[in-house]
């Protein structure tokens, strides 16, 4: 069986973002030469996350931004919002971990004949709650 | 207009910690920040989204306290050099170093084309108002370049009784023509810092940071002014009030849509975010 890990770097633009990482994953599951098994996702950060969702109309991403804003305001009260001495800087994050925890850091899809199984109108989202930065997304690859 | 941060340490970008191996440690070390590295375009990435054109870098000469530069004139300028419409480079002299400090500050300004001086007391470990290093004080006024102080609390090495903002009254007065920028209004010192201010016309305040603790830029920003009042904002601090981000303490986009936020007059807004540093920087 093969254990592939790579490492994907996305540049996001803005402080909240998304990206389709959809064909750079499929990219590399080709490169892999992996026909049947399984592809880990997984944001490598607490303030971004991956999901699966609707990549035709791009609408569906920027609701799922706007209502995890409505559900944890960025300008809000949180504890962690502060100047911490382990970083030395002071965060404003407090609402972007909330973000990354309620969309979930990892998505575990099938590989078929060499093909992830997605759905019609499915693709792979990268979200961004404290951009602009430069991020790594893992992808691990098992299988024949 | 020009909007410009005034305030940037560019010590955690990839291509500045490339040119020195001992750069993020000693970032660890003597300025106190667990670095996260991010290549150059994020940060120009950031001034994008925060509509900003140009921004300062500064560097720290602590040699002489420290051993290290946090980073070098040279680096600076090499970075200036890749990034000319987006960069505007500061030097760093250790004021400790004497006639050498001179002689550096000339090659910074003259052969660098570096455009004003970044000082740090408490990492520096001199108080700013000793008449022995006003010989260095005498060359910035000739190189006709403005001078940046950290003020107030230090997060990084050192004492902040070095960063008292009332040490700076003696060379606002026997420099008049020295531009000195106070960092971080002075925190906590913030009346002494607006006194200085309103009294001379060489003294101005930049706004970078977040020395209050708290963390999101909205909430320190509508700290300062509900202790300070928009009257005197607007009426007296108008002129001499610049924009920092003091990244990457802080986010250059967040601390910019902050000061946006506070829905200040549009012609003290734009003083604050680029009108001033420009007369201050004698940009055209």
């Amino acid at each position: 069986m093969k254990n592939i890990i790579k490492i994907l770097k996305i540049q996001s633009r803005n402080e909240r973002d998304f990206s389709d990482i959809t064909s750079q994953v499929k990219e590399e599951v080709s490169r892999s030469g992996v026909k049947d098994g399984v592809i880990l996702i997984r944001s490598m950060h607490t303030t971004a996350a991956v999901t699966i969702n609707e990549n035709v109309d791009e609408s569906v991403p920027r609701d799922l931004l706007e209502s995890l804003e409505r559900i944890a305001p960025t300008q809000s009260d949180y504890r962690h919002n502060t100047y911490l001495r382990f970083s030395g800087a002071s965060t404003d994050t407090g609402a972007a971990h909330i973000h990354a925890s309620l969309i979930g850091s990892t998505v575990l899809l099938p590989l078929e004949k060499g093909e992830i199984k997605l759905g019609i109108f499915e693709g792979i989202f990268f979200l961004e709650f404290s951009g602009p930065r430069e991020r790594k997304v893992l992808m691990q690859i098992l299988g024949e | 207009m020009f909007t410009i941060d005034f305030h940037v340490h560019p010590i955690t970008l990839t291509e500045v910690s490339e040119k020195d191996d001992k750069l993020l440690e000693n970032v660890k070390r003597v300025f106190k920040l667990f670095p996260i590295v991010q290549p150059t375009r994020t940060l120009i990435a950031s001034l994008d989204a925060a509509d900003v054109d140009k921004t300062v870098l500064l560097p720290i000469d602590c040699e002489t306290t420290h051993r290290c530069m946090l980073p070098s004139n040279t680096i600076i300028a090499k970075m200036v050099d890749q990034y000319p419409d987006r960069f505007i480079g500061f030097a760093s002299v250790d004021p400790n170093k004497g006639d050498s400090a001179l002689e550096e500050l000339d090659h910074a300004v003259k052969d660098l084309k570096l455009k004003g001086l970044k000082l740090y007391p408490s990492l520096q470990n001199f108080y700013p108002n000793d008449q022995k290093f006003y010989p260095l004080y005498d060359r910035v006024e000739k190189l006709n370049i403005p001078i940046l102080f950290h003020s107030g609390t230090s997060w990084g090495e050192g004492k902040d009784k070095f960063n008292n903002v009332t040490l700076l009254d003696d060379l606002a007065s026997d420099y008049p023509k020295l531009k000195i920028v106070i960092a971080h209004f002075g925190w906590p010192l913030v009346w002494e810092t607006i006194a200085l201010a309103i009294k001379y016309d060489n003294v101005f305040i930049d706004l970078s940071g977040l020395p209050s603790g708290l963390g999101l830029p909205k909430e320190h920003f509508e700290l300062i002014v509900d202790m300070i009042s928009r009257q005197l904002l607007q009426r007296c601090l108008a002129d001499k009030l610049v924009f920092g981000s003091d990244f990457p303490r802080t986010d250059v986009n967040r601390m910019a849509s902050a000061l946006r936020e506070l829905s200040l007059p549009k012609d003290v807004e734009n003083k604050i975010l680029g009108d001033n540093a420009a007369r201050i920087l004698n940009l055209k």
